[in-house]
């Protein structure tokens, strides 16, 4: 019934389109829930678990970037094979996924 | 973006709380990432124009999430660290995190139910709030004990006057009255007399008003009153010609004199007169919960007491203990007739009454607190039933979820568990509001409170009754959740899950539901009526005419030490001084003196006799109130002279004696004929007291509220005046302006005069006016908002069941749509339904209220407690209310979709 991928994720419909955000170049917490639709509460546990299962790996943002702008470093999050190989066994079972989260230059303007 | 934004303050507190689930370890670096989160957020908010609020809120939103977060990276962190396969994590907190899935399941449900999560917070939150509160005033202000020891065994003793029919009027004691019963009645272990007034103290500091008790020295061994520092009054110090002696209540000691124990053997002026200190009395000592600071002894000389005409004393006493009042009652009555056989010219139509003290402190509160009481439990009674009532509609609609759970796998005590944290989750998200909203009413129903519910300083939140009204939402809550839990444990889930179940909710659980309703309508129309009765009151005694013109007219009072003013001379020169200064005031465009104030203080009642007419017998005793005023005191009040003349300057101690009448007392006496130029002697029975001249007729004054007719009253200058009324007088000024802002210049001429003085009591007419409505505005108020809680609970719970019925027809309705019915036909099919409802529960409740009408007609005034005016009009609001809330559900039903329940089925 449910796809387990390496270190048993449950692939639900919100977990992929976490996956499917971030592949489309959304790659912070807020900006998932900005995007996706998902109610708030469920992005960060979706997140944590795919880095727990090694689909996701996470690095800080280039320090630099952001003195420069005076704020905290963000804690960006990317793919990872597993997590590539999750997003294709989540559009198998979720046909349509691709429609929910629009490609990442339709995003309004960072200040 | 500002720094301060609250939005983002309070966001940031909820990371900085949820941090402390995260590890120690990971703490730094999860709390950066939501920081940073936070911060783009942050910059993001600044640039939004539009929806501010609900971004702001949306915010507030996802920084709670990080609350959930914190304890999956802790879940995570262990389970890694146990090397488990499983992201389950198997160790003891796991029955934590178990509760906490069962909580975030119950929110979950709960939000895919708004409707009836709102219903039921806004019933369990409602009832609980307002039961509390007014179980909490009741309690504080009925039920808890006085702070006395054995207070119940204390009462108060007073004369009744039986011609006032019925009830027999309270007067007070004459003094040999009082010497026969404490030296006859057995039922008591002693009889005290007091007196509670104001007096000045002077001296080093600047002269302040405080309150004073006389007592003889026999009452507060009675009260159990203790001294905590010197003594008490002994024996023998009441009596003339002893020491004047005073004793300090525990915190005007502090106040004045800072707690030090020299105290005791120093001065103390009272009213210009030297008092020696002492005692100080224990903390607590107190009585009628009039904040007494100075106790002085109650002198009666043994003339005095044999003084059986002038009624004037209060007298206080302890029943013995094994006395019951009822016995205390007869052996008073049996005394009370053997005086009238011994002095019958003075016991006509004389009784006597025993009321406890607690009687005696809630007054005629106690009616307006039973009916508050009444209201409340009907609020409870409703709130309970619709808890019961959505409980049970949405359990049973939730059959085949439960029964998919189960199907699942899920254990019988898991489903149970999750049933009992939904039903605890609104029980105590709901009592939480509940709480809330307690505390604001308890806090809105003391400041209404009128001043003759007394004891209303003591009033907080009952923690027994809140913790009882949670406990019962609670209760109700769980046994209600879990029916339908174990039932769905038992039932076969094949029958659930094919339908076949489903509409099994059952034609008899229906007709309970409706009958539930019914009630809930009909005890809402009820307290509608009694909220529309007591509305209409208080706008009657609003505006019923008074006799005065209360707007922009200060009052104030002024007493004169008995010392420096010892007869009428000096005094009548001070007030007319005072007068001078006050009207050559800016802003002030007439000021006159009265003794008595109307809406304050009674006008003391002489009894007179009329020239020409013989002197009626005793029975038959004219009695008048008589007032001492000043020229232009009508003017200034606003009282119509109808005839003859005001007093003027002329009319002075030597001048030819007269008086000025009102209406209602040339309705007595000369009904048919003009009195001005008629003569009256105001002392019945003594035969030098001048005659004076009636020289005008004044309009009617209620000087004693709006629910009591004028009495036959006369007016006469204060320089003709009886001395002995002339130690108090009130100020009346008529401003141009603010009148409390005229107050100070008013003060600093008193003192200018004599710095001894002091000007007390200081309001604006406004401001007894509405005192005296105020007892009316609290009723009225709180029964208006309990029928409006009510009627909104009673119109959930008729939208309730309305709504069930119809997503229990939904199949059906949905069929004889596609069969070709018509959308507004099924529709009104399913208002006329809640509508037959609504027309039962409100016929009952008008019944119902016709019934007890008897209960409130004597809070009302001018109005007939079964008005039918209030009834038709009430019934119509609620009937259409009731319409509208059946119309939504009536509405879904003309929509519902054919193709959607064949699809469903």
């Amino acid at each position: 019934m449910e796809r387990v991928v390496k270190r048993k994720i449950t692939l639900t419909y919100p977990t992929g389109i976490v996956l499917l955000a971030i592949s489309r170049g959304y790659r912070y917490g807020f900006d998932i829930m900005d995007i996706s639709g998902l109610p708030d509460g469920t992005v960060y546990p979706a997140l944590r678990r795919l880095e727990h299962a090694g689909c996701l790996s996470s690095a800080w943002e280039n320090k630099k970037a952001a003195n420069a702008e005076q704020r905290p470093p963000r804690r960006y999050y990317r793919l990872t094979a597993d997590g590539e190989e999750a997003l294709a066994a989540a559009r198998e079972r979720f046909p349509g996924l691709d429609m929910v989260v629009p490609p990442v230059q339709f995003r309004p303007k960072e200040a | 973006m500002r720094e301060d934004d609250w939005s983002v303050r309070l966001a940031r507190s909820c990371i900085r709380l949820a941090e402390l689930f995260v590890d120690a370890d990971r703490r730094s670096d999860w709390r950066l990432e939501w920081e940073s989160e936070l911060e783009h957020a942050k910059s993001q908010l600044s640039q939004t124009r539009h929806n501010r609020l609900s971004t702001k809120v949306r915010l507030i939103r996802r920084c709670t999430c990080s609350l959930r977060d914190a304890i999956l990276v802790r879940r995570l962190a262990i389970s890694r660290r146990d090397n488990s396969p499983s992201d389950i994590p198997s160790n003891r907190i796991a029955v934590l995190f178990d509760s906490a899935q069962d909580v975030r399941l119950a929110f979950r449900s709960l939000r895919r139910k708004p409707g009836f999560a709102f219903a039921a917070l806004l019933t369990i939150a409602l009832g609980i709030g307002a039961t509390t509160a007014v179980f909490s005033v009741v309690e504080a202000v009925l039920l808890a004990p006085l702070p006395h020891e054995d207070a119940d065994r204390l009462v108060i003793l007073w004369e009744t006057d039986l011609r006032h029919t019925p009830p027999a009027m309270q007067v007070n004691v004459t003094p040999a009255n009082f010497a026969d019963w404490r030296s006859q009645a057995q039922s008591f272990e002693g009889l005290a007399v007091y007196s509670i007034g104001r007096a000045t103290v002077t001296g080093n500091n600047e002269a302040e008003m405080v309150t004073r008790a006389w007592v003889t020295s026999d009452f507060l061994p009675l009260l159990r009153g203790r001294a905590g520092l010197g003594r008490i009054f002994a024996e023998g110090e009441d009596s003339p010609g002893g020491n004047p002696v005073t004793v300090l209540s525990y915190g005007f000691w502090q106040s004045r004199f800072g707690g030090r124990t020299d105290v005791i053997g120093r001065s103390l002026t009272l009213n210009g007169s030297e008092f020696e200190i002492i005692g100080v009395l224990e903390a607590d000592v107190d009585f009628l919960a009039r904040g007494i600071q100075v106790w002085t002894p109650y002198v009666l000389s043994q003339a005095e007491l044999q003084d059986r005409r002038r009624h004037y004393l209060n007298v206080m006493a302890r029943l013995k203990p094994g006395v019951s009042h009822e016995q205390a009652r007869i052996e008073m009555e049996t005394i009370t007739d053997r005086i009238r056989l011994e002095h019958p010219e003075w016991m006509i139509q004389r009784g006597v009454n025993v009321v406890s003290l607690r009687d005696q402190m809630i007054g005629n509160a106690r009616l307006t607190l039973q009916v508050l009481f009444g209201a409340v439990l009907a609020v409870l009674l409703i709130a309970a039933v619709n808890v019961a009532n959505l409980t049970l509609v949405q359990a049973t609609g939730r059959r085949t979820e439960l029964a998919v759970r189960s199907a699942m796998g899920a254990g019988r005590s898991r489903l149970l568990r999750q049933a009992m944290a939904e039903s605890l989750t609104i029980a105590i998200v709901g009592g939480a509001l509940g709480v809330a909203i307690a505390a604001a009413a308890i806090n809105s129903i003391v400041v209404l409170a009128p001043a003759n519910i007394q004891r209303t300083g003591d009033v907080g939140i009952d923690l027994h009754v809140l913790g009882f009204s949670i406990a019962l939402s609670v209760l109700s809550g769980v046994i209600f959740g879990l029916v339908p839990a174990i039932q769905s444990s038992r039932v076969n889930n094949s029958r659930s899950l094919s339908g076949v179940g489903r509409w099994a909710g059952g034609a008899g659980g229906n007709r309970t539901r409706q009958a539930l309703v019914i009630g809930e309508l009909a005890l809402s129309m009820m307290l509608l009526i009694g909220a529309g009765l007591l509305t209409q009151t208080f706008r009657r005694l609003v505006s019923v005419d008074r006799g005065f013109v209360s707007e922009r007219l200060l009052t104030a009072s002024v007493r004169l030490p008995q010392q420096a003013y010892p007869d009428d001379a000096p005094a009548n020169v001070l007030y007319d001084e005072m007068l001078v200064r006050v009207r050559a005031l800016p802003q002030v465009s007439s000021a006159g003196l009265t003794r008595f104030l109307p809406l304050s203080d009674g006008p003391w009642t002489f009894s007179m006799k009329v020239e020409g007419l013989p002197t009626p017998p005793e029975e038959e005793r004219l009695t008048y109130a008589y007032q001492p005023v000043s020229t232009d005191y009508f003017r200034t009040a606003g009282i119509a002279l109808l005839r003859g003349r005001d007093f003027s300057s002329a009319d002075k101690a030597d001048a030819v004696p007269v008086v000025i009448i009102n209406e209602a007392m040339k309705q007595q006496f000369w009904a048919d004929s003009d009195p001005i130029g008629s003569r009256i002697c105001l002392d019945r029975d003594s035969d030098d007291t001048p005659w004076r001249e009636i020289v005008g007729i004044v309009a009617d004054v209620r000087h004693d509220g709006p629910r009591r007719d004028a009495r036959p009253t006369v007016y006469g200058p204060h320089h003709q005046a009886f001395d002995y009324l002339l130690d108090r007088m009130r100020l009346v000024v008529r401003t141009t302006s603010e009148p409390l802002a005229v107050a100070r210049n008013v003060s600093r001429i008193v003192r200018d005069i004599d710095p001894n003085l002091v000007v007390f009591d200081i309001r604006t007419m406004g401001q007894l006016v509405a005192r005296s409505v105020a007892q009316q505005r609290f009723a009225m108020l709180l029964v208006l908002g309990f029928a409006g809680i009510a009627a909104v609970l009673a119109l959930v719970g008729i939208y309730g069941v309305i709504s069930y019925t119809v997503s229990q027809r939904i199949p059906e309705l949905g069929l004889r749509i596609a069969l070709g019915a018509q959308p507004g036909a099924v529709a009104g099919s399913i208002l006329s339904q809640g509508m037959s409802l609504a027309v039962v529960g409100i016929s009952i409740g008008a019944v119902g209220a016709a019934a007890l009408s008897r209960v409130l007609q004597s809070l009302l005034f001018e109005i007939s407690a079964t008005d039918p005016l209030t009834y038709v009009v009430l019934a119509l609001g609620l009937a259409i209310a009731a319409a509208g809330a059946c119309f939504l559900p009536a509405r879904r039903a003309a929509f519902a979709d054919p193709m959607e329940v064949m699809r469903r089925e």
